[in-house]
């Protein structure tokens, strides 16, 4: 726990120079406006939901996994890797707690959106379980630091922008972000339900729906339990490559 | 014994399919004992940073093995790490972004060092390198000396018994590197061991206690800098400030003259004798044997290969 918190601080001390990392979560809202007014335009504000959570979900994807993959990449590249395997602890919970520090900071966005339908459309999705919905916040920011690991890890090994790229598009799709999972194809199905995300819109929007949500202990132990397996995997993944690293000398070598 | 090293070899494999193979160490042993500042020197790709990783555990030998007080570098890693500090030299592994004190928090944090104790530890060694000054201000804004410095510091926070140093003055300004001995001698003095690598063979001479020279993944020699100049027969020299010839005289083996100072070269000490006592009789003054420097004999052994880096 006290490296998580290591890496958590000194990744704020480093976002605080460099703030331009946090710029690509400041495009969400733009996406929000665009789907939004789409949604409103067309009469289909029972959508407003999706076209809400859609960008936030997807932009703190894209996110968690781009940060985590950089973090691992640029620590290999400035040697620092090197100089941390001579170090006497492990290193994965120094890296998580740096993922999940600018995670935490990626809830600003949400915030922003908000804010911004508020006052462009005068809409905005209402809260009708606002203790469920952070609750699914929560857990996911939880999975998206795990499966980030889980990605840098495997980034690491594969060190190609196009892997990034090729593990996006068919999350979004089967996390139904946009395109409610039932709109899928049938094989499909049971493949989004291995997505934590598809749980996590799922019950986001539940909680910005009238209807009481059901289930939801059920719901959040299987983005907490995803997430978990994400995690543990990502932790073994980087044990495996940073061992398989130094066996043939590439610690310091792309 | 700080460090023992038995028959150690290392292969890369390189290319696109990984199908070449290159040795970067070639059943190598070396004992450093405790308390002793030894150079690593050899040309470039001799294997000095391979050594120097598989002693830091960043690397595993491909064959032998490697101690370092008595604690093997695979089988005890995470001992071994207890015990070692590593500076690998250039500004590579620093985060320009952040403060030395940052830097220095986080790594202290990643050597165990409880919180209450990581700040007094850190204020000392900022105190130490002479970094006190800007020990708030990033990284980026450093000279390279003091991103150098910083490395040290770094290197040290985990208190280590065996301190590796990998080319640490590459760069230095000669004030930096006047004070980089002094640092060494310092550290010495604390009781430390300290294996360090370098291409300047004056700093060698003055810090280390022995030095090894390695090229191909094997080890030529293992000496005091003293006695690697004596054993390896290399000729001599006496210079004077005379016009007087000397040529003919046993030993000598040839003369030059530059600003009116005699350089004579004689194959040993005993004909150094010769010469001098030749001299003095002759009521010339500023008589002195020059022994060979350990750049003569680096030279002689390994060539002039991977030098001037
Ligand atoms: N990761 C690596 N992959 C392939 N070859 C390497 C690697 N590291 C070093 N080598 C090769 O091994 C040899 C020894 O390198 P090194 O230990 O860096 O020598 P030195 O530090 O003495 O210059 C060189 O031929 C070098 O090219
Ligand atoms: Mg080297």
């Amino acid at each position: 726990m006290r490296l998580f918190l290591t890496g958590a601080r000194m990744q704020l001390w480093l976002v605080r120079r460099q703030p331009d990392d946090l710029l690509t979560l400041c495009t969400i809202p733009f996406t929000v406006l665009m789907l939004m007014s789409i949604v409103v335009h067309s009469g289909r504000t029972d959508l407003l939901a999706n076209a809400f959570l859609a960008p936030v979900l997807i932009g703190l994807w894209g996110f968690a996994t781009g940060l985590a993959a950089e973090v691992l990449l640029t620590e290999r590249w400035t040697r620092s890797l090197e100089l941390g395997l001579a170090a006497p602890t492990s290193l994965h919970p120094v890296y998580l707690g740096r993922v999940a520090a600018v995670l935490v900071l990626g809830v600003v966005p949400l915030l922003e959106t908000w804010v911004l339908g508020r006052l462009v459309f005068g809409v905005t999705p209402t809260l009708h379980h606002p203790g469920v919905f952070w609750a699914a916040v929560g857990a996911s920011l939880f999975a998206m630091a795990g499966t980030g690991l889980l990605l840098a890890a495997f980034m690491l090994v594969n060190d190609n922008g196009h892997y990034q790229n090729f593990l996006s598009f068919p999350v979004y799709v089967l996390s139904g972000v946009m395109v409610p999972v039932e709109y899928l194809p049938d094989f499909l199905q049971p493949l989004s339900h291995a997505v934590f995300l598809s749980w996590s819109a799922d019950l986001m929007r539940d909680a910005l729906a009238p209807a009481p949500v059901a289930a939801v202990w059920w719901r959040l132990a299987v983005i907490f339990a995803l997430g978990a397996v994400a995690l543990v995997g990502g932790r073994l993944s980087l044990e495996l490559t940073l061992r398989r690293a130094r066996a043939e000398g590439s610690v310091a070598y792309a | 014994m700080g460090v023992r090293v038995r028959e150690v070899g290392r292969t890369y494999r390189k290319g696109r399919r990984k199908n070449e193979e290159v040795v970067a160490l070639d059943g190598l042993s070396l004992d450093v004992p405790s308390n002793e500042v030894h150079g690593l020197l050899g040309p470039n790709g001799a294997g000095k940073t391979t050594l120097c990783k598989i002693l830091s555990t960043v690397l595993l030998p491909t064959s032998g093995t490697a101690e370092v007080f008595g604690l093997d570098v695979v089988a005890r890693a995470d001992d071994v790490r207890r015990q070692i500090g590593i500076v690998f030299g250039g500004e590579r592994g620093l985060y320009w972004k952040l403060t030395a004190r940052q830097t220095l928090r986080y790594w202290a944090a990643l050597y165990k060092i409880p919180d209450a104790r990581a700040k007094g530890r850190v204020d000392e060694l900022l105190e130490r390198l002479g970094l006190a000054e800007k020990a708030d201000d990033l990284v980026e804004t450093y000279s390279r000396g003091m991103k150098q410095r910083l490395h040290l510091a770094r290197g040290l926070i985990g208190d280590p018994r065996l301190i590796l140093l990998d080319e640490p003055t590459t760069g230095m300004d000669p004030v930096a590197a006047h004070d980089f001995r002094g640092l060494i001698g310092e550290l010495r003095a604390e009781g430390r061991t300290i294996l360090i690598t370098t291409h300047d063979m004056d700093e060698a001479e003055s810090v280390c206690d022995r030095v090894t020279l390695i090229d191909k993944g094997r080890v030529l020699a293992t000496e005091t800098p003293r006695g690697l100049a004596e054993m390896s027969g290399l000729q001599q020299w006496v210079e004077a400030e005379t016009s007087v010839d000397v040529d003919g005289l046993p030993g000598v083996v040839g003369t030059e003259r530059r600003d009116g100072v005699l350089r004579v070269r004689v194959v040993d000490a005993a004909a150094a004798r010769v010469v001098i006592d030749f001299l003095l009789d002759r009521g010339v003054r500023s008589v002195r044997a020059v022994p060979p420097r350990l750049e003569d004999v680096y030279l002689d052994l390994v060539g002039r290969r991977g030098m001037g880096v």
